[in-house]
């Protein structure tokens, strides 16, 4: 099963090859649709997802720093990460950069197997490119130099603390988020907010709006914004519902039969986003350069998102709209797609996705109109979009379709991630 | 010496005795029997286990027999293709005369089958039940009316039975006692998404609770009244309507008021129902009532005495692996929100495990599977309770198997997901069959138990021949050969069925006396009669005559005993109505004819009262204190704890506190509760006493208390030690506290006292070095956040009335103590100290002149879950033996000193926290007992090395850890899990004696030594249980407390609840001895829980 992606993988790595070109900027998307597939196959939650995808394309963006003096080291936007004790030297940078790549994504990832088997087929890529075998290794050994250093910077970012930290009791506050149906799976990584930031201060440098107030009353702005859920799901036309099939993007959904159950692997909310990235770079023809810097914001962009937004999930705790309709309005009721274990205020796909466009339409000459696939490794078809914010609005909306949030989440949570968004692009593309 | 007593005991409590397992069957061929019938299934893509999910759950069997010519005949259902009726030919040979008698069960889905003779006319009839299919007409149940001449015309809407629900089995039944037999119909919803969800509603009350699924037609179960021959539905007015998965049920009187109840064992999320009749012909549910907690996924069920003390248990099926491996591929996680979101919205206690709940006699069970050793059979469909070795004792036979692994965890977290994937790739359709044929799929072996007398049974499965392993469903027992044994029937799946003769009467084994009932008109076949067999040994045997029971299935029309040797056998038949027939002297292997003409009214005789020793007076003291606990999870910390901490109190000291010659009492607070001191009167009524300074002590959570006079003043000062795992960060919130006494029973913290901090339970005063003070003490009991590490206990020296630490480096970090007793265990007046502990052996500190030895005495094959230790000189030979409280035996993991538990300790991935990992044997080797995610959610890093649950299943401690960390770890271990007595011979050599088989189905937390019935040999007052376990294993709630009276040599007889009145259940912590209006009486601390006081009535 597992050789599906690798096929996969494969038949993009040849189309590329045929094309002719040497464009060396398709490794890159190479490495992360691999790391995409393997977040996949691990079940990673999206939280410690954009974790796995932001550091490996950070060590792939500092090797690419020496190689290339044009292109500005992170070190200076992120206040901790240190300049890579590497002397430029005669080697190959690509090939340093997929490697360092690679070495980071193998310790951040289960299935490291994944990463080997691909590591393989790529230094046969580089083979086929007539690089001769001694540049080869010395370019290799170079980025997995490399990768070590920003491994051992990566290790102190609280990760591994925080895992074994009490995990989440359920509070007993009249309104508090509650476990739902089919697992009840337990409250997801509520330390979140103590992982280290990377362009932030803190996790509470920006935070949305105060959630409406918990309310049981008829009249209360709480009801109604639950009763908008209710009556949406009620007349969800097919457009509705494949716009809220297409971003559904919950790498725990499981799919329950009695005793028969089992668990649909799908990309993370982030991973969409940087499905979407990697076409606009193929797209456009970026080069090397351009490739890894719009990959490494937007990977830094999606790991801000996630510790603003669970900070904040945690911090107000709030109910999902099915607990709140079951017990106050149709207690049979379901929502359209399965809700992901935690709380419910902000959304998490309308803060990633609001501050992926928002630096993606930085980094991208504008207009720029698209059509996704993303989706089409299980069936769903490509969608096209006017803007990157049209198909951010699009993923925050298909949140309310789907039955999993309430308006205001929406709302505020893309005002949060515009605003993550500007303070990446302030801190890095823009800074002075 | 001591090894061999040790081994000698181990085998009388828990015997796994062969050699006198004479039990054999051997398997008769279809080419011999003539029955070669197959129940196939064939899935197709409109009709398969994911459109309906109980697909695979196989069919029934019934037994009758049906031409009346002596021999049983069988029925077999197929669930997709013609059912079967076999004439019994007589030496198991058979004839398919399905064709001619008109009985293949025509279309539809069947499931369940049982005979009754409907419209009595002396002939069996047969009803069918059906499932599955849309089309309520491919649901109508069938009835085949018995035309007497071997042929059976369908009758079932002439009848009202004719019911399309989807119907699991029908249980025919007197149940009004008006004479006639109604029917219960076992039925099941078809929505399969609403078997795991929670409805949630908001009450009257604004409270969130779990609201029923609406009752729905051909859903809910069905109750038909019998009105003149025909079948009338009072489902809703008799209050049985339900919407549960329901596999299988009893019907039979368990509240021994007369009246037929209701056991239903129901699948996925709703707990079983017990509807106690409630002569109105109306039924409530009060499964809660009788039953501390429920198996998950209840299939099967049987309800049998199983140790012949007149009351039935009950046995009810599940799927747990038995091996370890199986398990960790098959089980997932234990989930602590996801189990008490379930208890919190009213679905109770439920485990996946079988369950055998022992009759107490009041109305009470306790589940005693893991003592009796038959918790775990795979998944599990039908258990037989019967003796099949004639031997007095009902053995069981369990079947199982299920055509796949649908469970298995790597399907459903990876595989299932991959195929699905690659299905939708090629862009098929038939993505069902296709995911389904990836899932992996073995047959097991069924299970026999013999059950051994005691409470337990031994696996005899390969040595009376039933190794083949299969997929098996409904099965039943009947004497097929008619030569006084056994025989066994079972359906299975994809195959023929198994005809197991019973070679019992070949080998001479066993004496047996069949009972065939002839009953009145209207229930000829004296369906609900009560027999009583007793033979000259002394054995006295009760059976319910109800055919329709295990799954699906229903048994033979006779009520067998086995009577061992005896040659003959005394008889009280009751029947129904209550009118009863008494046969003296039926002798050994013959059969006897129970005609309901031959039986009288009768008085009831036999219900002598008997005054029990204890009587409960808690409301007459006006104690209404109830022990709150705070709501601190331990697991959410620690998720590889055994059990939690934080959840260890109250603690209760006694004591005349304001001399006025009348005993007082404090119980301690949890934490932010603070400690309470209650005061006696002279009508033996108490009153709360406010005590400042222990209000301001409340963030404490007090688990030790004791009263002793600190400074020699003449009153009693109070010293308290904190407890708990509520701050893992923050040792100053463990002090013991020394709280002086004014003379008035007014208490003032002293200052003076060390400041000493450990989470801490044990306290032992003596004058150990007899300077004329009482020296003090303090057993540490846990590491706050780091389970493993050891804890610090304190030995404080009284130098008149202040208190200094005696530097003993090895007593410092003993252990988790748990008990601690100041006995001179050798004889030479110096009271020596004596611990126990969690993963410690018996441990003692020879007191030399006053001075404790600086190297512990211990014995070596006591390592235990120790809880508390007592003193009493059992034997009356002068010296102080020991009585401790341990796991007990009824507990998931054994451990002796061949295969102790151990408990692995380090931070294994240096993050800072403790790992502590537990592993058990299993055919020789130790494993993890941790389920792979918990295990990876302690240790993340692990997750690389165990993508999968199968590369887990066969790991073990060497395997994934390298030999440097393993190096770095402590190793703790348990080899006895017994409650035991410790003789002394007078010098210090303990030799170890377990308490009888009733006093290790719970972990004994308090004793109580007292020559309760004064005839002078001390007698036991043991008590406890523990609800603090993690939700896999579940909660340890079999003990209602027991009287054992000693009868010399350190033997003590256990007495019934009924007898002695000492029913003490509940989350009992503590128990202490006071005295109330002048009377002897107990007090028990419960966790979470009022307290409890009883008195000594003589």
């Amino acid at each position: 099963m597992k050789s599906i992606y690798t096929m996969f993988c494969l038949v993009i790595a040849s189309i590329f090859n045929v094309s002719g070109s040497t464009t060396p900027e398709n490794y890159l998307i190479r490495c992360n649709e691999k790391l995409i597939d393997v977040v996949m196959e691990d079940l990673f939650t999206p939280p410690v997802a954009s974790r796995v995808h932001v550091y490996p394309n950070i060590a792939a963006y500092e090797v690419l720093c020496i190689g290339n003096p044009s292109l500005i080291s992170l070190t200076g936007a992120i206040k901790h990460l240190p300049k890579l004790n590497l002397e430029k030297t005669e080697i190959n940078y690509s090939i340093a950069a997929e490697f360092a790549f690679t070495t980071v994504a193998k310790k951040v990832v289960f299935s490291e197997y994944m990463i080997t088997d691909f590591e393989k087929e790529e230094a046969d890529n580089w083979k086929n490119k007539n690089i001769d075998s001694s540049m080869l290794i010395k370019s290799i050994e170079f980025g997995k130099a490399a990768g070590k250093q920003i491994i051992e910077w990566m290790i102190k970012d609280n990760y591994i603390q925080i895992k074994t930290m009490e995990r989440y009791v359920l509070s007993d506050a009249i309104g508090a988020w509650k476990p739902t149906a089919p697992e009840y799976t337990n409250g997801i990584e509520p330390h979140w907010n103590l992982m280290r930031s990377l362009v932030t201060d803190s996790s509470a440098q920006i935070k949305p709006i105060p959630n409406v107030p918990f309310s049981e009353n008829k009249n209360s702005l709480y009801y109604k914004n639950a009763m908008d859920v209710y009556k949406r799901s009620k007349t969800l036309d097919t457009t509705k519902k494949m716009i809220a099939q297409f971003w559904d993007c919950n790498p725990n959904i499981s799919y329950s039969e009695g005793h028969l159950t089992y668990f649909v692997h799908k990309i993370s909310p982030g991973g969409h986003w940087l499905k979407i990235t990697g076409q606009a770079c193929k797209n456009l023809g970026f080069d090397e350069l351009k490739t890894v810097q719009t990959y490494s914001l937007v990977a830094i962009g999606l790991y801000e998102s996630l510790i603003s937004c669970w900070s904040e999930k945690y911090r107000s705790q709030a109910m999902r709209p099915e607990t709140y309709i079951n017990s106050l309005i149709d207690s049979k009721w379901l929502p359209y797609i399965q809700t992901p274990p935690f709380p419910e205020y902000t959304s998490g796909h309308s803060v990633l996705s609001s501050t992926s466009a928002t630096i993606l339409t930085e980094l991208i000459p504008q207009p720029y109109t698209f059509t996704d696939s993303s989706e089409m490794y299980i069936n769903i078809p490509p969608r096209t979009f006017e803007s990157l914010k049209s198909a951010a609005q699009e993923a925050s909306i298909s949140r309310f379709y789907g039955g999993i949030h309430y308006m205001p989440s929406l709302n505020n949570g893309a005002v949060q991630g515009q605003l993550i968004g500007k303070l990446v692009l302030q801190k890095t593309y823009n800074r002075k | 010496m001591k090894k061999i007593i040790y081994l000698l005991i181990l085998l009388d409590v828990i015997c796994i005795n062969v050699t006198k397992a004479q039990l054999s069957f051997t398997q008769i061929k279809s080419e011999y029997s003539g029955i070669d019938f197959k129940n196939i299934i064939n899935e197709s893509d409109s009709l398969n286990e994911f459109t309906f999910y109980y697909m695979l759950n196989g069919g029934g069997v019934a037994i009758g027999d049906i031409n009346n010519d002596g021999l049983s005949d069988i029925y077999f259902i197929s669930n997709m293709q013609s059912n079967k009726l076999y004439l019994n030919l007589g030496n198991l040979k058979f004839k398919d005369i399905t064709d001619s008698a008109k009985v293949n069960g025509g279309d539809g889905f069947k499931t369940g089958v049982t005979m009754v003779d409907i419209n009595a006319d002396g002939f069996l009839d047969i009803y069918v039940c059906k499932s599955a299919y849309a089309g309520s007409k491919f649901r109508k149940n069938v009835l085949y009316i018995n035309n007497g001449n071997n042929t059976f015309t369908e009758k079932a809407s002439e009848f009202g039975l004719d019911d399309a629900s989807y119907s699991t089995q029908s249980f025919f039944y007197d149940m009004d006692l008006d004479g006639d037999l109604d029917m219960f119909l076992l039925n099941h919803p078809i929505d399969m998404k609403s078997a795991n969800n929670i409805p949630l509603s908001y009450d009257k009350d604004g409270n969130l609770f779990a609201k029923q699924d609406t009752l729905r037609t051909f859903v809910s179960n069905r109750y038909y009244e019998n009105i003149n021959g025909h079948f009338t539905d009072k489902t809703f007015s008799a209050g049985l309507g339900t919407y549960a998965f329901g596999l299988s049920s009893i019907i039979d009187d368990f509240n021994g008021d007369g009246f037929p109840d209701i056991y239903i064992c129901n699948d996925v999320k709703e707990p079983d129902y017990l509807f106690i009749n409630n002569k109105n012909k109306t039924f409530t549910n009060k499964a809660s009532d009788y039953f501390k907690h429920f198996s998950y996924s209840s299939m099967g069920s049987d309800y049998a005495d199983i140790n012949n003390d007149g009351a039935l248990d009950l046995v009810a099926l599940d799927m747990l692996p038995e091996s370890l491996g199986r398990l960790k591929e098959l089980i997932g996680p234990p989930k602590y929100d996801n189990f008490y979101t379930k208890v919190k919205y009213g679905l109770g206690y439920q485990y996946v495990k079988n369950v055998l709940q022992l009759n107490n006699g009041n109305n009470t069970y306790s589940d005693i599977s893991y003592l009796s050793g038959i918790a775990s059979t795979e998944w599990s469909w039908t258990p037989l309770l019967a003796d099949f070795d004639n031997d007095g004792l009902k053995d069981l036979y369990i079947t199982n198997g299920y055509l796949r692994d649908i469970t298995n965890m790597d399907f459903m977290m990876y595989e299932g997901d991959s195929i699905r994937k690659e299905v939708m790739k090629a862009r098929k359709t038939d993505e069902a069959l296709k995911i389904l044929s990836v899932i992996p799929s073995y047959k097991m072996q069924n299970y026999f138990y013999k059950n051994n007398g005691n409470l337990t049974f031994s696996n005899i499965t390969k040595d009376c021949g039933m190794t083949v392993p299969s997929w098996s469903n409904g099965a039943v027992y009947a004497d097929l050969d008619n030569d006084g044994d056994l025989d066994i029937i079972v359906n299975n799946l994809m195959e023929e069925p198994f005809l197991y003769r019973n070679n019992t009467s070949e080998n001479k084994s066993g004496n047996f006396i069949r009972f065939k009932l002839i009953g009145p008109k209207e229930n000829p076949f004296g369906i609900g009669v009560s027999i009583r067999l007793d033979t000259p040994d002394g054995k006295k045997q009760v059976q319910h005559f109800m055919p329709d029971k295990g799954y699906l299935s229903c048994n033979e029309w006779f009520v067998h005993f086995g009577i061992g040797g005896n040659q003959s056998a005394n008889a009280v038949i009751t029947w129904p109505n209550g009118y009863t027939e008494n046969v003296m002297g039926i002798g050994a292997n013959n059969y006897y004819p129970a005609d309901i003409k031959n039986a009288t009214s009768t008085l009831n005789n036999d219900t002598l009262k008997t005054t029990p020793l204890f009587i409960d007076i808690t409301k007459q003291t006006n104690v209404s204190y109830i022990s709150k606990e705070n709501t601190y999870i331990d697991f959410k910390q620690e998720p590889l704890l055994p059990h939690e901490f934080s959840k260890m109190g109250p603690t209760i000291a006694v004591a005349d506190i304001n001399n006025d010659g009348l005993d007082d009492f404090y119980v301690g607070g949890s934490k932010d509760h603070e400690g309470t001191i209650f005061i006696q009167d002279l009508l033996g009524q108490f009153k709360i006493k406010n005590e400042q300074e222990l209000i301001a002590d409340k963030e404490f959570e007090d688990l030790g208390s004791e009263f002793f006079d600190a400074d020699n003043d003449g009153d009693k000062d109070l010293i308290v030690v904190s407890g708990g795992n509520e701050y893992p960060d923050d040792s100053i919130k463990y002090p013991v506290r020394l709280y002086m006494n004014d003379g008035n029973g007014n208490f003032k913290k002293n200052s003076s006292f060390p400041n000493i901090y450990t989470s801490a339970k044990a306290i032992a005063i003596d004058d150990y070095d007899k300077d004329g003070d009482q020296d003090v003490f303090i057993g540490g009991r846990v590491v706050p956040g780091r389970y493993g590490l050891m804890p610090n206990s304190y030995l404080m020296k009284n130098n008149k009335g202040y208190f200094s630490e005696v530097a003993n480096i090895s007593l410092k970090n003993i252990g988790m103590v748990t008990g601690a007793i100041w006995c001179d265990v050798d004889g030479d007046s110096w009271k020596d100290l004596v611990l126990v502990g969690e993963w410690m052996p018996l441990t003692i500190f020879k007191n030399k002149n006053g001075v404790l030895d600086s190297l512990p005495t211990i014995t070596s094959n006591s390592y235990g879950w120790w809880n508390t230790i007592q003193q009493a000189d059992l034997d009356g030979d002068g010296d102080m033996d020991l009585i401790a409280g341990n796991i007990s035996f009824n507990t998931k993991y054994k451990a002796n000193e061949q295969f102790p538990l151990t408990m692995i300790v380090s931070d294994f991935d240096n993050n800072g926290s403790t790992d502590c990992i537990i592993s058990a044997y299993q055919d020789g080797i130790s494993y993890p007992i941790a389920m792979r995610d918990v295990l990876l959610d302690q240790i993340p890093t692990l997750k690389k090395k165990f993508l999968r649950y199968k590369d887990y299943s066969s790991a073990t401690i060497n395997t994934i850890f390298s030999s440097e960390q393993l190096k770095k770890a402590t190793t703790l271990k348990m080899n006895d899990i017994a409650n035991t007595v410790f003789t002394n011979d007078g010098y210090g050599n303990f030799t170890q004696q377990y308490l009888p088989v009733k006093s290790q189905i719970f972990p004994i937390n308090a004793v109580i030594t007292e020559d309760v019935n004064k005839d002078g040999i001390v007698d036991l007052l043991v008590a406890g249980n523990d609800y603090s376990t993690e939700v896999e294993t579940g909660r340890k709630d079999g003990g209602i407390g027991l009287y054992l009276s000693g009868i010399g040599k350190n033997k003590f007889k256990a007495t019934p609840v009924t007898e002695s009145g000492f029913y003490v259940p509940g989350d009992v912590k503590c128990m202490k001895k006071i005295v109330i209006k002048n009377k002897s009486c107990v007090i028990v601390g419960k966790n979470s829980d009022a307290i409890q006081i009883l008195q000594l009535n003589n």
